[in-house]
């Protein structure tokens, strides 16, 4: 049975593969390796079956074996860490819900912007309208404007329309901008207005003001 | 002596057979080099696999590896690359911390001017609290170290002596972590093209 799998994979392809497994088993091997030596058990017990569980709905197990160990590194109890990885868990499964299957990253930035009060509308409509592309940078601005008061539906319009005409460099640069302007006292819409008109190219109108609020 | 003679006879024989035409001796070899060499049987089935073939499949292997090798040491420098610490004893100066996005490598820095030994700790080393040195570079207590981030969203914070977690009071953005710090955030942009790279940024 093997051999025509075999015949079908001659040389290089057969070498390669081979390869790709070693260097994927190998990074299994090594994460498995590093919480295994950093949690201790029972704690380390609980964090594994939250893992299968994310496992079997899709979940990626990095961003929750990344809360857990930083929760150990930071001198946390384990109820604590057990705690911080079930809400993670709970948060990853709903935006998984939201989004479908993204990359990890992208799930992961996209979490944080729901944790920061991003609305379920908001990521979604930053998906459909920023197709073909990274979403990573646009949902990390996004958390960056609602954290600085924006609104979820103000500072999804900005990032959708800067989106759309530039890349994520000049969607960080605007981000910064107005996160300067906002630190230099200016109101929230004066501040988006200022630093739109500082980017080149840049054509859009400001959203309309409305109040900040977290849109849930 | 006898034996002698009945060599040197044998020998006269065996030159009497008629010398393989040139043509013939051609042809076989042609024939034995255009046939696949067996290098393996199993279970009843052979692979066959030219001369040609294997020696490229070998080039790609060795090729692969010397990559994957490369990468390994590549990275292991970038994470493990320390720098013993001068214990300087100075007045308490708050920490000054700033990172710069540079393509993919970010530049974090702190000062830090009583500090012996400082680290980083974030997303992208699984929060190992000693596993990123930083260098000091100057007599100010500046301390540095640059690192290979990928795209995306990065939580951070220093580890000052290897117990006081520090945020970055001038990152980007902070979040509260569910441990009662304030983790810094970098987000880093896909590398630019080439035709991008004229674009104005603020």
């Amino acid at each position: 049975m093997i051999m025509p799998v075999l015949h079908a994979l001659r040389g290089s392809n057969l070498c390669l593969l081979i390869v790709c497994f070693l260097i994927s088993k190998q990074s299994m091997a090594q994460q498995s390796f590093s919480l295994d030596a950093r949690l201790k058990s029972p704690l380390r017990d609980s964090i594994a079956v939250i893992l299968d569980s994310a496992a079997n709905n899709g979940i990626p197990a990095s961003p929750l074996a990344d809360k857990a160990v930083e929760g150990v590194s930071k001198g946390a109890s384990a109820d604590a860490v057990l705690k911080a990885v079930r809400t993670l868990y709970k948060q990853l499964k709903t935006v998984r819900g939201i989004l479908g299957e993204v990359p990890v990253a992208e799930l992961d930035a996209a979490t944080a912007a729901f944790r920061a009060g991003a609305s379920d509308s908001s990521i979604v409509l930053i998906k459909s309208s920023l197709p073909n592309r990274s979403r990573i940078v646009p949902y990390a601005v996004l958390s960056t404007l609602i954290k600085q008061g924006i609104s979820s539906t103000d500072a999804t319009k900005i990032v959708i329309d800067q989106g759309k005409r530039s890349d994520d460099r000049s969607l960080l640069a605007l981000s910064s901008a107005i996160e300067r302007n906002i630190a230099a006292g200016l109101q929230a819409q004066v501040a988006i207005i200022k630093a739109q008109e500082r980017l080149p190219h840049s054509t859009s109108k400001p959203p309309s003001p409305s109040p900040p609020r977290r849109d849930k | 002596m006898h034996n002698e003679n009945d060599l040197i006879n044998q020998f006269a024989k065996l030159r009497e057979y008629p010398e393989a035409s040139r043509t013939l001796t051609d042809r076989v070899m042609a024939d034995i080099e255009s046939r696949p060499v067996k290098f393996r049987r199993l279970h009843g089935s052979t692979l066959h696999m030219s001369k040609s073939r294997l020696t490229a499949m070998m080039c790609v292997a060795a090729g692969v590896f010397v990559i994957v090798i490369g990468w390994q040491l590549i990275e292991h420098n970038a994470l493990d690359d320390s720098t013993s610490a001068d214990a300087t004893v100075a007045p308490v100066v708050n920490p000054v911390v700033t990172a710069i996005t540079n393509s993919e490598l970010v530049r974090f820095v702190i000062v830090q001017p009583t500090a012996q030994h400082v680290s980083i700790a974030g997303s992208f080393n699984s929060w190992e609290p000693t596993a990123t040195p930083l260098t000091r570079v100057d007599s100010k207590g500046t301390w540095t170290v640059e690192l290979p981030l990928g795209t995306g969203r990065h939580t951070y914070m220093f580890v000052i002596n290897g117990k006081e977690w520090v945020s970055d009071p001038n990152a980007s953005q902070d979040v509260v972590s569910e441990f009662g710090t304030l983790n810094s955030v970098v987000t880093v942009a896909a590398p630019l093209a080439a035709a991008d790279m004229e674009v104005e940024v603020l």
